[in-house]
């Protein structure tokens, strides 16, 4: 099957100050395959929110090359790169990151309208979307007014309103409950079951991982360990 | 709808610096409308000595000011080569005291001997009634902006320097100087003016010779500028000699100046205002790192962000440009209709003024959100998403 992504000798450094560097990866390859789910582990500062970082276009390495599904995109330009944040790549954060001036709703579509689908659709798409994630009651609600797991849901959707091919979530259970975090886990593994759509999760939490097909153990910018979960 | 909301996120620093820029706009509204209206005064000044060669007393500043001139000067100048006809003219102030010290033209009483009609181009037209004729001995005609400060009607009568006099037309509005003037027959204005001379000058003059200025009307295809010199030569110096780029020189490169001035003062006002806009969207792009990094990661490309930045920029110029036209306007109006500066208009907002004001104040606020816009969308997505 061929790669939905795939890292080859990526290495990305970052300076905090004078002569004072960090290695967040150093070498890293790595093959993600079309429709796979992989958790991505290991401690604090060991480079995984870097690697998913990297993958997903929002940082690019300083070395190494990074393939999504047949583009490479470390060599390509800002407004390619943020057309392939915006149409192959769908990013899920511990922290939500929703506008917070903005609807449930508006969040939703306003990823759409950066894809260049017009308000109008983006809306309709939006409205579909945060129906069938439960949210058809809260779209005129801001973040604030939700709860952290339907802010979660929102982030979800927004993630998927341009169908990308793959998504990306770091640590999208870090700020939630057991019960919401369960409920997050369980919709992304039956998004992937239903349409296939490659799942690259960062997370510290067994649980989390277990609920993937692969895992990836990181330390000190490298990968240590990759192996299939024991099923 | 989101670019209002965006800006108004912080109530009190948007419209602190929405008003910042309608200050600006409002002394440009106000200053400019000054300009524009000396403007139209100079340009009638221009069109009426256009054409013309005038003479006055030699002692007069700069052939503007009222001391007489015999209208003997007539014969003698009519007959200068290349002078096709001359006219006695006599202009003094309708008021024998000013009290108040007017921008514009102060009110004038207007009489010529009619030996201009057919020469003089610049004729002011009537509104209502009819033109004043030469043999309207004891008539007047008023202009625009006297009718109130004269109680003047057409069939009714005003009273002028103490004496009666029936109104048989006003004038049209020119918006320059013939809107505060009356105009009388000659003989009607020499009386009055006598009057107004001290008694060692008055009894040295007849009062039927009384004159402030001859108007010459040069010959066809002559230049009069040209004129100016030969009428000199041959009147003496006794007398003023003023051709159209005396009018120039003397008038219209001074007020250039003072345009220059108040357009300058204005635009640094609203430069000051431009800076507030530059603050305001600096520190707005800083407290929203955080979104600029969200919306990057979800599509944004660096130019969605500029624009965005951008439009709140130039949101802020326009309202406040709108804010800074509807106060000016206000001001300018209310100034008008009071007689505050006298009774002549000192304000004119022109529909290019007011629509000037507002595009500059845009073009102010998407020039003062270049910069912060464009440090917006060079932010790093990642960097940005960590900022807390």
């Amino acid at each position: 099957m061929a790669n939905a992504l795939s890292l080859r000798d990526v290495t990305r450094r970052y300076q905090l100050g004078k002569d004072n560097y960090i290695d967040a990866l150093r070498g890293v390859s790595l093959d993600v395959e079309t429709g796979d789910t992989v958790a991505i582990m290991g401690p604090s500062g060991s480079g995984k929110s870097t690697l998913m970082h990297v993958a997903g276009g929002l940082d690019v390495p300083d070395r190494g090359e990074v393939w999504v599904g047949d583009t490479r995109i470390d060599t390509t330009g800002d407004r390619r790169l943020a057309a392939i944040r915006s149409q192959r790549i769908g990013f899920v954060f511990q922290g939500f990151n929703l506008l917070n001036t903005l609807t449930a709703l508006e969040n939703v579509a306003l990823a759409g309208e950066y894809a260049g689908l017009g308000r109008r659709a983006s809306t309709q798409r939006a409205r579909e979307l945060l129906g069938r994630l439960g949210l058809g009651e809260r779209l005129r609600h801001k973040p604030a007014e939700l709860s952290g797991g339907e802010q979660q849901r929102v982030a979800v959707a927004r993630a998927l309103v341009n169908e990308p091919s793959v998504l990306m979530a770091d640590e999208p259970t870090g700020n939630l409950d057991s019960a919401n975090s369960a409920d997050i886990i369980g919709l992304l593994s039956q998004i992937n079951q239903e349409t296939g759509m490659t799942l690259l999760l960062v997370t510290h939490d067994l649980g989390v991982a277990s609920a993937c097909h692969r895992r990836v153990e990181m330390l000190d910018g490298h990968i240590v360990e990759a192996e299939p979960v024991a099923s | 709808m989101r670019t209002l909301r965006n800006v108004f996120r912080r109530k009190t620093r948007a419209v602190l610096t929405i008003v910042g820029i309608a200050i600006g706009v409002l002394a440009l509204v106000v200053m400019g409308s000054v300009a524009e209206k000396l403007q139209l005064l100079v340009d009638g000044g221009t069109a009426y000595y256009a054409d013309k060669v005038i003479i006055t007393d030699g002692s007069t500043f700069a052939g503007f000011g009222m001391s007489p001139i015999s209208a003997d000067v007539l014969v003698d100048a009519e007959k200068i080569d290349g002078i096709e006809r001359a006219s006695v003219t006599l202009n003094f102030l309708l008021d024998d005291d000013v009290q108040m010290m007017s921008m514009g033209t102060p009110p004038m009483v207007d009489a010529t001997d009619f030996r201009d009609e057919g020469y003089e181009d610049f004729v002011t037209p009537v509104a209502e009634g009819r033109a004043l004729e030469a043999m309207d001995a004891g008539k007047v005609a008023v202009g625009a902006d006297l009718v109130q400060q004269l109680d003047a009607e057409v069939g009714g009568t005003v009273e002028i320097r103490g004496r009666s006099f029936e109104v048989v037309g006003i004038h049209e509005r020119t918006l320059s100087a013939p809107d505060s003037t009356v105009r009388m027959t000659l003989a009607d204005a020499q009386d009055i003016f006598i009057e107004t001379l001290p008694d060692s000058v008055a009894e040295n003059l007849e009062v039927e010779d009384l004159a402030t200025s001859i108007v010459l009307f040069p010959e066809e295809g002559l230049d009069p500028d040209a004129m100016v010199d030969v009428v000199a030569e041959e009147l003496g110096d006794s007398y003023n000699v003023q051709g159209p780029a005396g009018f120039e020189q003397l008038v219209k490169e001074p007020l250039q100046i003072f345009n220059y001035l108040i357009y300058t003062v204005a635009l640094i006002a609203l430069i000051v205002g431009g800076l507030s806009i530059i603050n305001t969207m600096t520190m707005s792009v800083s407290e929203r790192t955080r979104e600029i990094g969200i919306r990057k990661a979800i599509g944004a490309t660096r130019g969605a962000v500029m624009r965005q930045f951008i439009a709140e920029a130039a949101l802020i110029g326009l309202l406040g440009g709108l804010l800074g036209l509807a106060l000016g306007a206000a001001s300018v109006f209310g100034a008008n209709g009071s007689d505050l500066y006298g009774t002549s208009e000192l304000f004119l907002l022109t529909p290019r003024l007011a629509l000037g004001s507002v595009a500059f104040s845009l073009v102010l606020g998407v020039l003062a959100g270049l910069y912060p816009a464009w440090h917006a969308s060079r932010l790093s997505p990642v960097e940005a998403l960590r900022y807390e």
